[in-house]
């Protein structure tokens, strides 16, 4: 086995860190990109194949080996500088009006599938490359494989962080070049410097290149029907102003014709003003409340959002999602004197605190009014405050949306959230919360089981009298309340429902043609599934309604998670197959790409099998011990991200903070598995701690952050700091231990074992995000667990 | 050479064969798509018949012209789906004196179904460039009773105004005001609640002096999704 020297040693160390800085935070900048020109479901799909490079490149290692580890050193420069080359070439291509595709048109355009399939080449080869110049390196100084591990992980945490940097001062599209040269300089730090001019000149010209493209960066054209582009195509609109930022794009659009007024009451006879509104990723933020404190009337008010301002004047209000400041505002008018308003995005609360100001009077300047940035879950565990009012944000999409939200965590929408909200409110106090109404029917099914069981929770024994709704021709409003409705109160909602030409879905003593006086439905059974959900059987109606309308929970935040496989036939009956797939989008496209994915993955770890060459013994340890390290790494890694969301109140936060710490102390414990050999007795023991670790998280990791989250933030770091690096430390030993065991027992396994690890990585992402929607954060650990569980025991298929 | 040759032809000739069938392809539209899933107005189904509808759209969705989807017209819009068309045409109830508004123009197609029943159809479009080809398009195929106009349809147009029905093909998140004014009183506006490929629900709006009375419609065989059986 060839030893580098010393300062070449040192330089390929450099250079493997800032290959893996720039790999890390690439893969986040394409993300960034495809979710801004199209969405972020998309944009998974393209990556996920993309990841798969690590797989091919273990897969080329194994088939050519000899071939690539004799020209290493001459290798190793070529693939970095081509990486980044690659990185560049990527994102010109897949922007290029030759292959941009729409991921709308995916159900009835085929050719659409194609671009698809070309994008996620095209972005395939700087990881090939990449991770191709990272394996060389792991199987031809296997001996010192935890040093460079250790480079390796240390880089990919760094890179972590610096995607969040980089995303808050440059444009998505100008990232990747940036990135492309840091490719680019690992492979000069590598370069054997013996005919360099060539090399040079090549290298200067793609700087150059590079350097013009951050300050011009590529033009993005947008899916035309993103929110965003549909709003450029009204009359006179513009983009106002633009502000990247960690969450994504901002982007602030006016146009002469851009009004919002959701579900506005046809008793309304003014005129709807018109809205700047905010874009983020392209996506519809909100409009920017164009409020005026002399301002007559309040759109609000004609909604069916007004309900809770029906009942009583409130004083203390809590705005959740506060966004641009609707209900804000909303509350400032019905008369509270103190509103706090939640927005979890930053980026759009500091410009609406500044730059944006003017446009709403300086709304969250007010004297009163106090905004703050963290997620809501965080706000209500650490609130010392009562109120009289918490307002939710609206749930679902005009219409009922097309899923897309699915697998997105929604703390706010839990029963464990709403039990909070409870707890905050003052004696005669309300939660109140809206709700699109959608076809076929969902949010509000599910609204009125989770403000059920929250009841239940409480120890109210009759919800009718706690629970009221009042239902447009486009929302339904809940509000629970502390005490029972009063005479007062149910009269109040009567009035207001025919001054507003609306209709009561649930007040105490309601008649059965009150439901349907002003706006009818054509499918009653919308409120006999609503009654047994709130006095009937619910669990019979969880059981056999044909969405998913369980009421989600901390462990399982999906509320717009309403698809069950077994209904897919008969919504396919209903609907037609085309429509099934719009209905529920989010979550097929997942199962989709982990579909894909495993296919993909499955064929790169075959494929060396059939080369005689390769052929060895072990195969079923190697098989077994790296495809279990892979996916029970994975697997705590997407879990630990969604769980600290919640923790650290921003999700933005939280992916860089678990994916740094863990990836630096993984690097800490690759290096000092350097100290250790690595004989099956040692390897066993730390698997088994892994193990042991990891079911004590199933059980525990949740109700202690649950029981933290309260605390001071100093402290609430350290707690993380030793939750997330604890099993991470001993999580990077047994990946650099394996390979030098491997190089012992069957060193032609090597590559092989190395792809496996990457193939099964990328398919356990995947996973991971569907397993935690359908079983939860707790399985998907134990599940973790279970597979290192397997790693250990494959160790005694160890031969010779 | 003479291979190469006729290769070409053909390669030019294979998309314009199926022209001759599409009149079939229309009768089937209406037999299979719009019949069968509850359309009865005789006038509604004579207009289905007779407007040609592949003559709406891009060269590129001409052979999907009459398929049972809505099909993308660029800008981020569609043509809807033939059934919807015929639905929402079936429930304005459309007379010959009819004065019709129609908010969001779209291809055309829409306006042409219900200038064949009634009197005059005014249309308005905010895409510019929607509206423009809208206008050309309906003016060669010969349409005299349709006015269109490039505007925000929030305004709906007045000039014309009391309208007997009022159509509004893109889904809204609010009824604006102008356009329950310019309905007649008895009148009935529709407008659509979802995304362009996710039409699953229309709205009927029915004006009786100043109070309005909506009803959620659904356009497709729905069978109550609880599981029972």
């Amino acid at each position: 086995m060839n030893k580098p020297g010393f300062s070449y040693r040192h330089r390929l160390m450099a250079a493997m860190a800032l290959l893996s800085i720039a790999l890390i935070a690439y893969q986040v900048a394409i993300i960034q990109i495809l979710s801004y020109v199209q969405w972020y479901h998309f944009a998974n799909v393209v990556i996920s194949i993309a990841l798969l490079g690590f797989g091919a490149a273990g897969t080329l290692l194994s088939l050519f080996r000899n071939r690539l580890l004799k020209h290493s050193d001459k290798l190793l420069p070529l693939l970095m500088t081509g990486c980044g080359l690659m990185m560049v070439v990527a994102v010109e291509l897949s922007l290029s009006s030759l292959a941009r595709f729409d991921s709308y048109l995916l159900f009835s355009a085929r050719l659409q599938w194609l671009k698809l399939l070309a994008n996620s080449l095209f972005y395939l080869l700087p990881f090939l490359l990449g991770a191709l110049a990272l394996g060389i390196v792991f199987i031809k100084y296997v001996q010192e494989i935890g040093n460079f591990y250790f480079s390796n992980l240390a880089g990919s945490g760094i890179g972590a962080l610096f995607a969040a940097v980089l995303a808050g001062y440059l444009l998505p599209a100008s990232i990747p070049y940036v990135l492309a040269l840091i490719a680019v300089g690992a492979g000069l730090l590598v370069m054997q410097f013996k005919r360099p001019w060539y090399s040079i000149a090549l290298i200067l010209l793609l700087v150059l290149f590079i350097a013009y493209r951050i300050n011009t960066p590529v033009t993005t054209t947008l899916s035309q029907y993103k929110s965003l582009s549909r709003t450029l195509n009204l009359p006179a609109s513009r983009i106002a102003l633009q502000k990247p930022g960690a969450y994504g794009l901002v982007q602030v659009v006016s146009a002469d014709a851009l009004r919002y007024a959701p579900g506005l009451s046809l008793a309304f006879n003014n005129e709807v003003p018109v809205n700047s509104a905010i874009f983020n990723n392209g996506d519809w933020f909100g409009p920017i409340d164009s409020w005026h404190a002399s301002d007559s009337f309040h759109l609000l008010d004609y909604t069916t959002m007004a309900v809770p301002f029906v009942l009583k004047k409130r004083n203390k209000v809590l705005v959740l999602y506060a966004g641009s400041g609707l209900h804000v505002s909303q509350a400032i008018r019905q008369g509270a004197s103190e509103v706090d308003a939640v927005e979890p995005h930053r980026g759009v609360g500091q410009l609406l605190l500044d730059e944006l100001a003017g446009m709403n009077d300086s709304l969250y300047r007010r004297p009163g009014v106090q905004l703050y940035h963290t997620e809501p879950r965080s706000f209500l565990s650490s609130a010392n405050k009562k109120y009289d009012l918490i307002q939710l944000h609206l749930v679902g999409a005009f219409g009922g949306g097309v899923g897309l939200y699915a697998m997105r965590e929604e703390y706010s929408l839990t029963r464990q959230a709403f039990m909070n909200m409870w707890n905050l409110l003052e004696e005669d106090g309300v939660i109140s919360v809206s709700a699109w109404m959608d076809y076929p029917y969902r949010n509000s099914l599910k609204l009125t089981a989770t403000l059920a069981e929250t009841l239940d929770e409480t120890g109210i024994t009759d919800p009718r009298l706690h629970l009221a709704a009042i239902r447009s021709w486009a929302t339904v409003t809940y509000v629970i309340k502390k005490t029972a409705f009063s005479a007062q109160d149910i009269a109040a909602m009567r009035t207001f429902c025919n001054d507003y030409f609306f209709d009561p879905l649930f007040i105490p003593g309601l008649s059965r043609g009150e439901r349907t006086l002003y706006n009818g439905i054509s499918d009653s059974t919308f409120f006999v599934y609503q009654d047994e959900l709130l006095t009937g059987d619910r669990e019979k109606m969880y059981r056999e309604y044909g969405f998913h309308i369980r009421p989600a929970t901390d462990d399982k935040p999906y509320f717009s998670q309403f698809l069950r496989w077994k209904s897919l036939p008969r919504l396919a009956d209903n609907f037609g197959s085309q429509t099934v797939s719009f209905l529920e989008l989010g979550w097929l496209i997942a199962a989709l790409s982990f579909l894909q994915i495993t296919l993909l993955a499955v064929l790169l770890i075959m494929v060396p099998l059939f080369k005689p060459s390769t052929r060895g013994r072990n195969k079923g340890w190697t098989l077994i011990y790296f495809s279990g390290l892979g996916a029970g790494y994975m697997l705590l890694e997407i879990v630990l991200i969604q769980q600290f969301i919640l923790f650290f109140g921003n999700p933005v936060y939280a992916t860089a903070f678990v994916i740094c710490i863990m990836m630096l102390a993984s690097g800490a414990g690759s290096y000092y598995s350097t100290r250790l050999v690595p004989d099956r007795g040692i390897m066993q023991r730390i698997l088994v701690m892994i193990f042991l670790l990891l079911l004590l998280y199933t059980f525990f990791l949740s109700p202690l952050l649950n029981k933290v989250d309260s605390y001071p933030g100093f402290i609430k770091i350290a707690i993380s700091l030793v939750l997330v690096a604890g099993p991470a430390i001993l999580m990077g030993m047994p990946f650099p231990l394996g390979l030098r065991k491997q190089a012992v027992k069957e060193e032609k396994n090597l590559p092989w074992a190395w792809g496996i690890n990457g193939c099964v990585s990328v398919i356990s992402a995947s996973l991971a995000a569907l397993l935690t929607v359908e079983a939860g954060f707790a399985a998907v650990i134990l599940l973790a667990a279970i597979f290192y569980g397997l790693s250990m025991l494959s160790m005694y298929l160890i031969r010779g | 050479m003479r291979t190469v040759n006729l290769i070409f032809i053909l390669g030019w000739l294979l998309p314009v064969l199926p022209l001759q069938d599409y009149s079939k392809a229309r009768e089937a539209m209406v037999r299979t798509q719009i019949e069968a899933r509850g359309v009865k107005d005789p006038a509604t189904l004579a207009a289905m018949r007779k407007v040609q509808r592949h003559k709406f759209v891009g060269p590129a969705q001409v052979t999907d012209a009459y398929d049972d989807n809505p099909l993308p017209i660029g800008y981020g819009q569609t043509i809807s789906q033939p059934y919807i068309v015929a639905y929402m045409t079936e429930n304005v109830k459309p007379k010959p004196g009819f004065t019709v508004l129609e908010i969001g123009t779209g291809s055309g197609y829409q306006a042409a179904v219900l200038a064949e029943i009634v009197n005059k159809v005014y249309t308005v479009e905010i895409i510019g460039e929607l509206g423009k080809q809208a206008a050309t398009r309906l003016k060669s195929l010969n349409y005299k009773n349709i006015e269109v106009k490039v505007a925000d349809g929030y305004h709906g147009w007045k000039e014309h105004a009391p309208y007997d029905a009022i159509i509004v093909t893109a889904a809204a998140e609010y009824i604006p005001p102008p356009l329950k004014e310019q309905l007649k009183d008895g009148g009935r506006m529709i407008i659509p609640i979802g995304s362009p490929y996710l039409t699953q629900q229309l709205m009927l709006i029915e004006k009786n002096g100043n109070k309005y009375r909506t009803t959620s419609l659904i356009p497709v065989r729905f069978v109550p999704f609880k599981r029972s059986q």
